[in-house]
């Protein structure tokens, strides 16, 4: 049966390029490992207004530039910059919840990060014990992009994925499910 | 800093309805449910926002995951071309894995749009029960030396000709 990967790339808006690259290559280490300068098409602005998919209207906007930073198995963290396309509407969430995990191989590397951003002047959260990995967290303060680096120190067996529908199940009924011993 | 990133870990996104979430990621895209995580308040920040917290495996270990928060605004969308162009891709291996997948979205009546073709990758797009704009994308080719040279100069070239384009600077100085 076909199966997803990994992630290919995820991409975020930017309106600032030069700052982008000086964060994610001098500061996170990422290489820039390409670039695509193109019109918008009309695939690239695809939206969902209404339970259907449309495209939406290009004019006004000129040229966009993408371009990507590369993790070590070759995943992508994109950013893409549209001619005309200076401000967009922020995140009414609460910031913490959309955001993107990093693995590191060493539980070093994640104080060294740590060390790395502050001497940068970047806020930085943790290691948090989250019982299956240890996380920092921080926020590329070019784009306003929650990052987080995670190192696992335990793995999951079959027990977490049943309790995984329990609580599920739980959560619909209204109650907070618990959580294995784990975390 | 050395690029410590080995790989994505996870990557998460919030949703109003973590059924719909959970019946589409693992039973049509075929993502295990692997863990859940609930608390009743947030522990990074302490805020009193009662959450599950839900994984969903990738292939290579690295999981999509999901949180359904209690006491946030429903469902704000975000409307027009900044919500166009955010999107996030995952990797199919073969033509014919994405030939399934296509199928699969087309059994359970979910539009997409595509295959189409970027430098990279050939790609069908569609939005997930949560309108997150998700890709399947089949690499074309591998990235070389020759794309990230390229990559440098498309840039200076972009930047250049952008009147109020800011130089690069102290990372310190950009946060607001």
């Amino acid at each position: 049966m076909a199966k997803l990967q990994k992630m290919n790339h995820v991409t975020h808006l930017t309106n600032n390029i030069p700052a982008t690259v000086q964060f994610y290559t001098e500061v996170l280490g990422m290489k820039l490992v390409a670039a695509e300068r193109r019109p918008l098409r009309p695939g690239d602005l695809t939206a969902y207004p209404d339970t259907k998919i449309e495209s939406l209207d290009e004019s006004g906007f000129g040229e966009q530039l993408t371009i990507m930073f590369e993790m070590l198995d070759g995943s992508r963290v994109a950013f893409v910059e549209v001619e005309g396309l200076t401000s967009w509407p922020s995140n009414p969430l609460p910031r913490w919840i959309k955001h993107m995990a990093m693995k590191v191989e060493r539980e070093e590397d994640l104080h060294k990060a740590k060390a790395t951003l502050q001497e940068r002047g970047i806020g930085v959260i943790g290691p948090v014990n989250h019982g299956l990995f240890l996380s920092i967290y921080f926020f590329d303060p070019v784009n306003d992009v929650r990052l987080e680096y995670a190192y696992n120190v335990g793995t999951l067996d079959e027990e977490d994925g049943r309790l995984a529908w329990a609580a599920l199940e739980t959560w619909k009924a209204g109650a907070v499910p618990q959580n294995r011993a784990i975390y | 800093m050395e690029n410590i990133a080995q790989q994505m870990h996870h990557i998460a996104y919030v949703t109003w309805d973590m059924d719909k979430t959970a019946h589409f990621w693992s039973h049509i895209m075929g993502l295990e449910l692997v863990a859940h995580v609930s608390k009743p308040k947030v522990p990074s920040t302490g805020e009193d926002y009662p959450y599950l917290h839900m994984f969903f495996k990738l292939a290579n270990g690295g999981d999509l995951a999901f949180f359904e928060v209690r006491n946030v605004p429903q469902n704000p969308q975000e409307v027009g071309i900044s919500s166009a162009l955010k999107h996030v891709s995952f990797e199919v291996s073969s033509e014919a894995d994405l030939e399934e997948y296509r199928r699969r979205l087309e059994e359970n009546g979910i539009a997409y749009t595509g295959p189409e073709e970027d430098s990279f990758n050939r790609y069908i797009t569609f939005f997930d029960p949560n309108e997150i704009k998700v890709q399947l994308s089949l690499p074309l080719r591998s990235l070389n030396e020759q794309d990230a040279e390229a990559a440098h100069k498309l840039i200076e070239a972009w930047t250049a000709q952008k009147p109020d384009s800011q130089l690069p600077m102290g990372i310190a100085s950009a946060i607001v």
